[in-house]
């Protein structure tokens, strides 16, 4: 009978949902400044129009009866639709619960690019080349209009973690490759998995640059005035002088016809 | 008649004379005459708390906590920055907001807009953040702040290139590399720093617009893990909203 590659049919589904409050592992303190959740106008938004929740910054990704081999991928569009302000924009992950037989979280490989640079691989739970669930990403200074793709694939590429499974499949060797089968050719488990991806922005908005102004008053302004005024009357008088001893010129050089 | 016409104009022109000089000690003279008085009262009550930590040995308590004398007059005294051969030799005080030690002194009184320096409210109180941005007035006389601008000339910098910053668990010494003229809205006032990449962008901001930097690379910044950035800021006067800040590294 057809040997499945791997495990079997599947139905799968990246479901993205707004939920309230689910459990949080997450240890990373949120420095000062930065807000959790993304301000109004300052947007992530997934290809099927699904949006962060502003208040709390929350996406959640969730794999539900994940088929072995198949690349789940979800690009989330980031805007900054603000016409005042620039935001950096950061985010982190935290692992919410996972079900079933299969240690998805395991078994799962996670890759994140933004704007097609890729900066993280590792787990879905957020154990990579950094440990995203400790560190936040920063993915960037976003001035008014700007935007920016973040884009996340989940493979299901381990079988390792179906040692230990026993509902009926096996793993046999096909072409010496690894193949799962399934009990009566069923070839199905269960395993389900769900993180979420937590959004904020750092803003500055109550900076407000002190006016560290010179106090000591350096105000020239009244001593230009006196300046002028003493320069005008000093020059009325020089004036006043000169006509006067002009006039006694005058009547000096008057004298002797007089005589 | 001719006579008294030119009198009348000297009268009148002394009398704006007159008004011109008492407006200038009105807004002038007395201001400054205030400021002086106020000065002088703070410098005076900066000597009585300020850290000693150099000349006489320290008592136990000052030992643990050189600032504890600061901390009697007020409990919002973070550090204490000393730049030996200029008049920094200030108290820093932390508010929840930028504006209360702009008009207020160390004591935590009004002191006619003579204020205290004081660290950013979004900076680590202990100075442990990346960067730390301080303060002060720039007064005239030198007073506060005023050398700072002094600093926009390397030789001033290369003759004060060492300061120290006392903290409540000892004397940290600074080293001095670099000003920066900038608008009072510039990069350099950015106080949070999530991400490595951000601290390495905003080293490379202080090299690409220093007026000068002194002895360091930008490499030589970013390959230190464990680098805390003291920025002092003060009004310069070069264009609207000018702000010189000398740039140090606490060590």
């Amino acid at each position: 009978m057809i040997a499945k590659r791997l495990f079997a049919t599947m139905v799968s589904s990246l479901l993205l949902f707004n939920t309230v409050s689910m459990t949080a592992f997450a240890e990373v303190a949120l420095p000062d400044g930065a807000v959790k959740g993304l301000p109004e106008r300052l947007t992530a938004m997934d290809s099927d129009g699904n949006v962060v929740s502003s208040d709390t910054g929350e996406y959640f990704f969730h794999v539900e009866n994940m088929q072995y081999g198949t690349t789940y991928t979800k690009d989330v569009q980031l805007m900054n639709l603000r016409d005042d302000k620039a935001y950096h924009i950061y985010f982190y992950v935290e692992p919410l619960f996972k079900n079933g037989e299969i240690d998805l979280e395991k078994g799962c490989e996670c890759t994140f690019w933004l704007d097609g640079q890729e900066f993280y691989k590792g787990t879905v739970t957020g154990e990579g080349n950094f440990d995203l669930t400790k560190e936040v990403y920063d993915c960037g200074l976003y001035n008014p209009g700007d935007s920016h793709t973040l884009k996340c694939s989940v493979i299901w590429n381990d079988l390792d973690v179906l040692v230990g499974v026993d509902n009926g499949h096996r793993l046999i060797d096909i072409n010496g490759e690894h193949v799962l089968v399934g009990s009566q050719d069923s070839g199905y488990v269960e395993g389900e998995i769900e993180f979420k991806w937590i959004f904020y922005a750092a803003v500055d908005e109550n900076y407000d640059p002190p006016k560290t102004g010179l106090l000591g008053v350096n105000n020239t302004f009244w001593i230009i005035c006196i300046a002028v005024l003493a320069v005008l009357t000093g020059g009325m008088l020089l004036l006043v002088f000169f006509k006067k001893r002009e006039k006694q010129k005058e009547k000096m050089h008057g004298k002797p016809d007089e005589t | 008649m001719k006579h008294k016409s030119i009198f009348a104009i000297l009268l009148l022109m002394l009398g704006i004379g007159g008004y011109c000089g008492y407006r200038y000690y009105r807004d002038d003279v007395l201001p400054e005459k205030i400021i002086d008085e106020t000065h002088d009262e703070q410098i005076k009550l900066f000597e009585r708390v300020k850290p000693e930590t150099g000349e006489k040995p320290l008592s136990n308590e000052e030992t643990n906590d050189p600032l504890k004398p600061a901390e009697e007059v007020n409990d919002a005294v973070v550090g204490w920055i000393t730049i030996e051969g200029t008049h920094i030799d200030f108290p820093i005080c932390q508010a929840q907001d930028n504006d209360f030690y702009l008009h207020n002194g160390f004591d935590g009184r009004y002191n006619n807009e003579l204020g205290c320096p004081f660290l950013d409210y979004r900076c680590e109180s202990d100075f442990s953040g990346f960067n730390s941005i301080v303060y002060g007035h720039h007064m005239t006389r030198q007073r506060m702040f005023a050398d700072i601008a002094l600093f926009k000339d390397t030789a001033y910098l290369q003759s004060h290139r060492k300061g120290t910053l006392t903290l409540n668990d000892g004397v940290h010494n600074v080293d001095f590399f670099a000003y920066m003229n900038v608008k009072n809205t510039a990069p350099a006032y950015h106080a949070v720093f999530v991400s490595d990449s951000e601290k390495e962008e905003y080293i490379d901001y202080i090299f690409s617009d220093a007026v000068y930097i002194l002895n360091y690379s930008a490499d030589d910044l970013k390959r230190n893990d464990d680098l805390h950035l003291l920025l002092l800021s003060t009004c310069t006067y070069e264009f609207t909203d000018a702000r010189g800040i000398l740039i140090g590294i606490i060590e």
